[in-house]
């Protein structure tokens, strides 16, 4: 058991060329503590004698010592910059493992991707394509009509703070229930416009074409800015107030609160309304645009109280009053005298 | 009798020995031992020096017959003489620098070789650099003498173009292109002989890894 092997069978051993008894003669040999040194004495003697190959030693030393200099130069500044830092030990970043850094790029990812997306994250959106319009119920209760082609957001994660905020873009009407905390309920419109109330049904009207709003009961007050000035109107029950082309609100008070949101009920009330407007409120409901073959007829108004559930029912009604013809042409539809 | 340590490599065919440095007598390890000590007790830096003049070539050498590459076995081993400076692994050394140097060369060379052509189990790779983790196992450099003896075997029974071109393009570190404008062959036929070796090295390897890992879960029952 006891055997010693001799330098020459290690070196057949290494080279490969020992048989297969020297061979496990040299493995009980090596596996031995007491013999490691001697192993490796001889390992180092062997690898003297028959290199594989020459390095060039020189410029691997230069690269080495320019490494290590660089090395410890970062270390020794990490060192003094966290003061308390124990000697010799790692710097900071050496100490933390691949696994800190992968999460910590995770969790930057995740962040970015957050604020990328905070919008679709933060908000709910309530969407309506022409021709439909919907009901929404909020949480606190409100419930808002949202008319054909428009566009709600609430907060996901429900009313907090002190204000109960949404965002419309459209049209909609607003059945806000009060809050016994008296909580403001806010529907933004635009960055320049909001509306304000405590408890009451209104219709907001926020389209390219215009904004309206029509205060059904209850009071609201309308925060806008014109010239980067801040003003705000109070409205009563009955009041109807738009925003005018120099971007001042104007009202109209005593209106009949039954015209105005009257496609909660797929109604339409016309009163002595030009064509023209009837014409772009199909184009902004149900996506259809309608042209005239005269503009005389854009300034022909008309009154009266429909129900309707799509634009060519309507076109039909207001062509049959106005005597007028329907003609489809392709996606567009032209009305022209008879 | 015939002292076989006197010139035992004048029998030897293998392909990468320089006749220059035949003969060249190993320094009294001693002796160095001791001179290395104090200088790196004196001036690490100088001592580090010293250790690598003595030692990089040989350790190189060695390494080279595991990866086959002389950059990769450069590089390994100035990553150990760099860990060993940075760690400052010098001041509490209780084996001979020889002793060091090779086991953290060949743990670095069987990490590697591990990376490369085996499949990474997490149970070892664990820790880069765990030069002591495998000292502890008594059979650690049979493994290591396995691998490299190996990896000499599979690249031996390779056919002869084969070989040629893996040696040219790992050992030697050309480009395909160089490879096939000196052997007048087409790059595409590189590559194939490329991936065949490779191949072969791989599937040889992963038996290696196989029994290395039983061996390692029986001795730690």
């Amino acid at each position: 058991m006891e055997k010693t092997i001799s330098k020459y069978t290690l070196f057949e051993y290494l080279s490969g060329r020992a048989n297969p008894l020297e061979r496990q003669l040299v493995e009980e040999w090596i596996v031995r503590k007491e013999n490691a040194e001697t192993f490796h004495r001889w390992l180092l003697e062997y690898e003297t004698q028959s290199p594989q190959f020459i390095p060039d030693q020189d410029i691997a030393l230069e690269n080495l010592l320019l490494r290590l200099n660089s090395t410890l130069e970062e270390e020794g500044e990490w060192r003094k910059e966290e003061g308390e830092d124990e000697d010799g030990a790692p710097s900071w970043f050496a100490r933390r493992s691949n696994r800190f850094w992968m999460a910590a790029a995770s969790v930057t990812l995740l962040v970015s991707c957050g604020w990328w997306f905070r919008e679709p994250l933060q908000y709910k959106s309530y969407q309506t394509a022409y021709g439909q319009t919907t009901d929404v119920y909020l949480e606190d209760g409100s419930r808002v009509a949202l008319n054909s082609n428009s566009k709600l957001k609430v907060p996901r994660l429900g009313f907090w703070g002190d204000v109960r905020e949404v965002a419309l873009e459209g049209e909609a009407e607003f059945s806000v229930s009060h809050t016994i905390d008296h909580k403001r309920f806010v529907v933004k419109t635009s960055e320049k416009f909001q509306v304000e109330v405590l408890g009451t049904t209104f219709s907001v009207f926020a389209r390219p074409r215009g904004t309206k709003v029509a205060l059904k009961s209850g009071s609201v007050r309308i925060d806008y800015s014109q010239n980067n000035r801040r003003r705000e109107v109070m409205m009563e029950p009955g009041d109807l107030a738009f925003l005018d082309q120099e971007g001042a609100v104007q009202l109209e008070r005593k209106q009949d609160v039954k015209t105005f949101a009257p496609w909660t009920e797929q109604r339409y009330v016309f009163n002595g309304t030009p064509v023209k407007e009837i014409l772009a409120m199909i184009e902004e409901n149900f996506g259809q645009k309608v042209s005239l073959s005269d503009s005389n007829i854009a300034q022909r108004s008309i009154t009266g109280n429909f129900k309707t559930k799509n634009a060519e029912e309507l076109l039909k009604t207001i062509s049959e009053v106005l005597d007028l013809r329907v003609e489809q042409n392709g996606a567009s539809i032209l009305l022209t005298n008879n | 009798m015939h002292d076989p340590l006197l010139n035992p490599e004048t029998k030897r065919p293998g392909p990468f020995v320089s006749p220059a440095h035949e003969g060249k007598a190993p320094v009294s390890e001693i002796d160095s031992a001791t001179f290395l000590k104090s200088a790196f007790e004196q001036n690490p830096g100088k001592g580090l020096e010293l250790l690598f003049k003595r030692y990089y070539n040989p350790l190189c050498s060695h390494a080279v017959r595991f990866v086959y590459s002389k950059q990769i076995a450069e590089d390994l081993v100035s990553e150990v003489f760099f860990q060993f400076y940075r760690t400052k692994a010098y001041e509490n050394i209780t084996t001979s620098y020889t002793s060091y140097l090779f086991r953290s060369v060949r743990n670095e060379c069987y990490t590697y070789m591990r990376r490369e052509f085996g499949k990474t189990d997490s149970l070892e790779m664990n820790e880069e650099h765990s030069i002591s983790t495998y000292h502890q196992q008594p059979d650690a450099e049979i493994h290591y003498n396995n691998l490299f003896l190996k990896v000499n075997e599979v690249i031996a029974r390779l056919p002869m173009q084969c070989q040629k071109v893996f040696l040219l393009s790992r050992f030697e570190n050309k480009k395909y292109h160089e490879i096939a404008d000196e052997l007048h062959i087409s790059p595409k036929t590189v590559e194939v002989h490329i991936s065949k070796a490779l191949k072969h090295l791989r599937s040889a390897l992963h038996g290696e890894w196989m029994i290395s890992l039983c061996l390692t879960i029986l001795s730690i029952l």
